[in-house]
């Protein structure tokens, strides 16, 4: 994707969309609304990308798949979970839903809540 | 045809009271002895059971007016010849009807009972402790796993929990190290790892120095309050703060290192998910429970390639009394990394080796032999809780097993026998088999074995492993120096009794660094260091070789006294140096 696309998107993410309604974008524009809610509310969702080269910041990651720095989770940030596949990890509002027919991202992953296994 | 278990009331006969007074009295073993008369035909009698006298009960009567204790309204009578007697045996299921009316017919026998298996109650939820850590301790073999060298020196072992109280655990008398450098909080300015308030992850790092006193702890927070207290004291948090904790360990696993420097690390999770419905659906392709491909999935899977030893805990919600919180399932509820084929999961047993009602039963999610081992839990250990209790403490006591085997089998990248998958091969074929022969969706492959383990670990001998070292060097000085002895026997130097500390059994103390050699002073035109003084008597005779010579001398002496001699010898060659090289000589 050329960035002036990804900028176009990201324009198309805090205005469109929400004048839409938030109904699914179709065309060019990497963003959708409301998948993640479809599946459960659970605030953000986790993706997976694969990134060669440098571990990206995420702002480069924002640009690449077309959404706003401010949807991808900043305390989480870019984390690199397996280097030998070049794979990274981010964490996005699930209202967000970055393109499907992009390969190199695959999402969302639940991020279900966890309790240690002391006794009640 | 099965067979069913019966016990079999018999009438007095002397035969039986001596067999039953017999079997009382003696230390040893005693056979039933029953005569032909007694013995019903369809009955396979247990021959090793001697006869059990019955005493004998009678009603009491009360006169009518008087109130009475109901317990008072029977009356035993023990003497042999009023008692009956009980035998055990086995008999054909189809075989019991006909068996009844032979009984009917034969006068010595009394009437036959089914003779039922019984259990132990089963620890669940609520349960009062069992043991106490001591008890843990001995099952494991410590002090044997000690001797070894196998207490976890060397080792990091991350509690990946609520966090750490240092201070409570060394009050406790466990007084592991602790690197605050590489630990690692949720959020520094809200928890500071090792300074946590005390609960569920201070309970997991007493239970790990069970095994390994000498570990190395890392703090990793990852979990919090749910509300701020008072309000609640639930932990809680979310995967993808797990995400983080991992790539922080992966970070101190990956970190560069020393050359020859070998680092491993046992990471411990007591902690996962309750039930389905906090998950996307099963099928989802973002789902967790049963996708290896979620990012914590991977990421676990990266770490454990790493070489990190990561154990994870079944989870509380097995079948017989499980935790509220799995509202009510209980199949397949080994969830996620819990499951993982990268990890270990960890089922409990009590220190009976009886596993625990709450404790989760395989198969796993991901992998399907789930759990691979169960460790002890629910005794009285740490003092947080009533009992350290749940999978979240036997998975600790296994991880503190792990960290003493670490110690004596470091991680290696270059040595596959060293890897994490090597590792779990140990300690899970080593495990003592519970249940059913084998592997089992209870107990995985059964209790962890610290006393096999250490008998993989045999005592370091220096002799042994060096055995020219210790072998006693017979010198024949008269054949290579005949003058020196002329009729005398020839010495033998036994270098171990010399220098006894070399030999004795590892860990040999650590040798401190030989003082480094003063700087030259400076030469003058001449040619000659400037303040240089010929000492009075050269060479050894200003060292005190008083303890040396008696083998008292400790090995950092030694080093010592060969440093100094080193170090003298280096300035007299170099003064000899500097006069042949004035031409002068040194008068």
């Amino acid at each position: 994707m050329l960035k002036s696309e990804a900028v176009t998107a990201v324009v198309e993410t805090s205005d469109v969309i929400a004048r839409r309604g938030g109904s699914k974008k179709s065309g060019p524009s990497l963003l959708s609304k409301n998948r993640g809610k479809e599946i459960r509310g659970m605030g953000k969702n986790l993706y997976t990308i694969e990134w060669k080269g440098e571990k990206p910041t995420r702002e480069e990651v924002a640009e690449r798949f077309g959404i706003d720095p401010g949807d991808l989770d900043e305390e989480f940030g870019v984390i690199e979970i397996d280097p030998e596949r070049n794979l990274y990890s981010i964490l996005v509002d699930d209202a967000i839903v970055p393109d499907e027919t992009d390969d190199q991202i695959k999402g969302p992953f639940s991020n279900p809540k966890i309790e240690p296994f002391g006794l009640e | 045809m099965a067979k069913v278990n019966v016990i079999i009331e018999l009438t007095h006969s002397k035969k039986l009271e001596n067999n039953a007074t017999a079997g009382m009295e003696s230390e040893g073993p005693v056979n039933l002895e029953l005569a032909a008369s007694q013995r019903l035909s369809m009955v396979d009698y247990d021959e090793t059971f001697p006869a059990v006298m019955l005493p004998s009960i009678s009603e009491v009567e009360f006169p009518e007016d008087e109130s009475f204790d109901s317990n008072a309204a029977v009356a035993f009578d023990a003497l042999p010849d009023h008692s009956t007697y009980i035998v055990r045996g086995q008999v054909e299921e189809a075989d019991i009807p006909k068996l009844e009316k032979e009984a009917e017919k034969n006068n010595a026998v009394v009437n036959v009972y089914a003779d039922v298996g019984i259990e132990p109650m089963l620890i669940c939820p609520g349960s009062p402790p069992m043991g106490t850590d001591a008890d843990v301790e001995r099952l494991l073999c410590t002090t044997t796993m000690r001797s070894r060298g196998m207490d976890g020196s060397g080792v990091l072992v991350a509690i990946v929990d609520t966090g750490v109280n240092m201070a409570f655990l060394n009050s406790k008398g466990k007084t592991p190290t602790f690197d605050a450098a590489r630990s690692w909080s949720w959020n520094p300015a809200v928890v500071t790892p090792g300074n946590a308030p005390v609960g569920h992850g201070t309970m997991c790092a007493f239970d790990v120095c069970i095994a390994a006193p000498k570990c190395t702890l890392l703090d990793v927070v990852l979990l919090r309050p749910l509300s701020t207290p008072p309000g609640g004291s639930l932990m809680s948090g979310l995967l993808s703060d797990a995400i983080r904790a991992y790539r922080h360990l992966l970070n101190v696993m990956l970190a560069p290192r020393r050359p020859g420097e070998l680092r491993s690390l046992v990471v411990n999770n007591s902690w996962g998910m309750f039930h389905p419905s906090w998950d996307f659906p099963v099928g989802h392709s973002g789902n967790y429970s049963d996708n290896p491909n979620h990012p914590f999935n991977v990421i676990v899977a990266t770490l454990e390639r790493a070489g990190a030893d990561i154990l994870f805990a079944a989870g509380n919600c097995g079948a017989d009394c499980p935790d509220g919180r799995c509202q009510g399932v209980t199949t397949r509820a080994i969830y996620g990394a819990n499951s993982s084929p990268y990890v270990t999961c960890v089922a409990g047993v009590d220190i009976s080796k009886k596993r625990v009602g709450y404790s989760a039963i395989g198969p796993g999610r991901l992998a399907v032999r789930k759990p691979d081992i169960s460790g002890y839990t629910h005794f009285k250990g740490s003092g947080v809780y009533a009992a350290d209790g749940g999978t979240s403490a036997a998975c600790p006591v296994v991880a503190g097993v792990v960290a003493a085997v670490r110690s004596r089998k470091p991680h290696n990248p270059g040595d596959s026998s060293t890897s994490a998958s090597a590792i779990r091969s140990l300690i899970t074929s080593t495990a003592e088999d519970l249940g059913a022969v084998g592997y089992d969706f209870l107990h995985g492959h059964g209790v962890i074995n610290g006393c096999g383990l250490a008998r993989k670990f045999p005592f370091i001998s220096i002799c042994r492993r060096f055995p020219w070292i210790c072998r006693p060097p017979i010198v024949d000085i008269c054949r290579i120096r005949p003058w020196l002895c002329r009729g005398e026997v020839p010495p033998i130097i036994d270098f171990c009794r010399r220098y006894p500390n070399l030999c004795r059994q590892l860990p040999v103390p650590p040798i401190p660094p030989i003082p480094p050699i003063p700087p030259r002073p400076p030469i003058n035109e001449l040619g000659l260091e400037m303040g240089y003084e010929q000492p009075e008597e050269e060479y050894f005779d200003e060292f005190d070789f008083e303890g040396f010579e008696g083998g008292e001398s400790t090995d950092a002496e030694i080093a010592f006294l060969l440093g100094k001699l080193a170090s003298r010898q280096e300035s007299s060659a170099n003064a000899e140096k500097r006069s042949g090289d004035c031409g002068c000589g040194n008068k």
